[in-house]
């Protein structure tokens, strides 16, 4: 066998990569799970076995409620990502090959430039002296500045959006683009109009597309607090500066760990159900 | 564009596809324009050019120093993810045991993992042994996060390779890392070079996970993350516009490398 040939010549490639995954990954995650057991005292951490920091977390309205409106936000950026990013790859898709190549690449460049100033962009754009206030009033669309852009959950939807509608863009382009053309021809013959097209079989096809992209979006959304810190303000806190604020100048690293944890356990989660719903799909097809 | 409907469609998908790439670059082209504007204060209207913030930038030592940190940290762990990320994906396109899937799992978890958690992990894992934070601890990091990036690129590529000219290399008296040297990996050359400046851009830009586990010496991110705390200046859309056309060129770059693979 081939196959088993291969495994004898090749195993010793494989170390490096896991013991590397399993020195500073694997290590470093099980050192969080451990501490989100332990109590704190002053700056000293104790050992223990306690379930005391998941229940904190839980049961303080003030844990829970971040937790509970971070997922809010997460799902609200996931369905913008999803409602202007599915238009675009369906645009996309349906160009020329050449121009198509050219922007498909142009659509994801961003997602490779620096978060921190695609955030910052958006700091400058809606500050209340910024880009959009002063172009207002330098036209003369309005007098005074509008306090409302920044510091606003639609300030932070709109920027956690851009950031990453490419993560959408990127899988539904792709399961667009394996759609044969002659499914969507066979529709028309049988009397399809377009929408019932669109509807009944150019939709359900690059569902695993949809879901996959959304998965990442969510995933990335519940950590997120740079974003938040520049243009969500004080008053939309997301629990990733929570958990910032925990192990910086709070010093509560088991409370932390915990809701670190939990993060993690959802994101885990989805992206398993994900992954289970995109192997569904592909059996139908 | 044969199949797409009625023209009145067809517009508005025009249409839209217009807006949607206004949406993504307009923002970016607001930090460039204001960093060339002469106003201290970034808004309209324009008070004319100027280039006096770059000059501002080549004499702030604080920024350089954070820039050659950040390209050490990066070359660094570029060249880390490279050999892990390559000879990871060697073994893996080629060996099947038990928990293969699983070991894929892991290394590729960087990926989805938010930032926050890569981070605090990493601190909670350096602090119980006892480790300084120091831009060793960064490189480390970066090197965990990168090697997803050019173990899948690799991965891809080995996917369409024609283990036929293995075969030949060895029909011919090649031994196994002859063959491994002279025909494989220059096979995969390019998707490596891809996978490298992909990995070196997502370095240099990281900000999230280097935010926990650095020490003194701050990374060009973390820099311009301090000086944005302190306020909008245009000194900071002169350093973005710079960051903004130095990532877009890396990853032109390796898009170009990428390309000529397929």
């Amino acid at each position: 066998m081939r196959a088993d040939a291969d495994t004898r010549h090749y195993w010793p490639l494989l170390l490096p990569v896991s013991l590397w995954s399993l020195a500073l990954l694997l290590a470093p995650l099980s050192i969080l799970f451990a501490i989100s057991f332990f109590n704190v005292e002053y700056v000293t951490l104790i050992p223990a076995f306690t379930p005391d920091n998941y229940l904190k977390v839980l049961t303080r309205p003030l844990y829970s409620g971040l937790l509970l409106k971070t997922f809010k936000i997460a799902a609200q950026v996931s369905l913008c990502c999803v409602l202007l990013a599915y238009p675009a790859a369906y645009f996309l898709v349906h160009l020329p090959p050449r121009l198509r190549q050219t922007l498909y690449f142009m659509a994801i460049v961003p997602l490779w430039i620096s978060y921190l100033i695609r955030c910052y962009a958006w700091k400058l754009i809606l500050g209340q002296n910024g880009v959009l206030n002063s172009f207002l009033q330098w036209i003369g669309m309005t007098q005074e500045p509008i306090a409302a852009f920044l510091y606003s959950e639609f300030a932070l939807t709109l920027t956690l959006s851009h950031v990453y509608v490419a993560f959408v863009l990127m899988p539904v382009y792709s399961s667009l683009e394996k759609i044969p053309r002659h499914l969507g021809e066979a529709a028309s013959d049988l009397y399809a109009s377009p929408w019932q097209r669109l509807r009944r079989v150019t939709l359900p096809l690059s569902m695993p597309g949809v879901v996959t992209g959304a998965t990442f979006v969510f995933s990335l959304t519940l950590g997120d607090f740079v974003a938040a810190t520049l243009v969500g303000g004080p008053e939309n806190l997301m629990i990733g500066m929570v958990v910032w604020n925990l192990f910086g100048t709070a010093y509560q690293w088991p409370l932390g760990a915990a809701i670190s944890f939990l993060i993690l356990m959802v994101v885990l989660g989805l992206v398993s159900l994900a992954d289970r719903i995109g192997a569904l799909r592909r059996v139908e097809l | 564009m044969s199949s797409s409907g009625t023209g009145l469609s067809r517009l508005l998908l025009l249409g839209y596809g217009i807006a949607f790439f206004g949406f993504l670059y307009l923002p970016l082209a607001v930090i460039v324009l204001f960093s060339f504007d002469a106003s201290s204060v970034s808004s309209f209207p324009l008070e004319g050019w100027t280039l006096h913030w770059y000059r501002e930038l080549f004499s702030d030592g604080a920024l350089l120093g954070a820039l050659w940190n950040s390209l050490r940290v990066a070359v660094v762990a570029t060249a880390g993810a490279v050999l892990l990320g390559t000879s990871g994906a060697l073994g893996l396109d080629r060996c099947r045991f038990p928990g293969r899937g699983l070991l894929q799992r892991l290394v590729l978890m960087p990926i989805v993992l938010p930032g926050i958690l890569t981070g605090v992990s990493f601190l909670t894992f350096f602090a119980s042994l006892n480790w300084p934070l120091s831009l060793t601890t960064v490189t480390l990091c970066h090197v965990t996060f990168c090697v997803p990036i050019v173990l899948t690129q690799v991965l891809a590529r080995l996917r369409r390779f024609d283990r036929r000219l293995e075969d030949a290399a060895m029909d011919l008296y090649a031994n196994r890392l002859k063959t491994l040297l002279y025909v494989t990996l220059p096979s995969l050359r390019t998707s490596i070079l891809g996978g490298a400046l992909l990995a070196f851009t997502l370095s240099m830009d990281e900000i999230v996970v280097t935010l926990f586990v650095t020490g003194r010496d701050n990374t060009l991110p973390m820099q311009v993350w301090a000086m944005l705390r302190r306020g909008i200046t245009p000194e900071v859309n002169a350093i973005a516009t710079l960051v903004l056309v130095a990532s877009s060129l890396l990853v032109a770059l390796a898009a170009g490398r990428l390309r000529t693979d397929n």
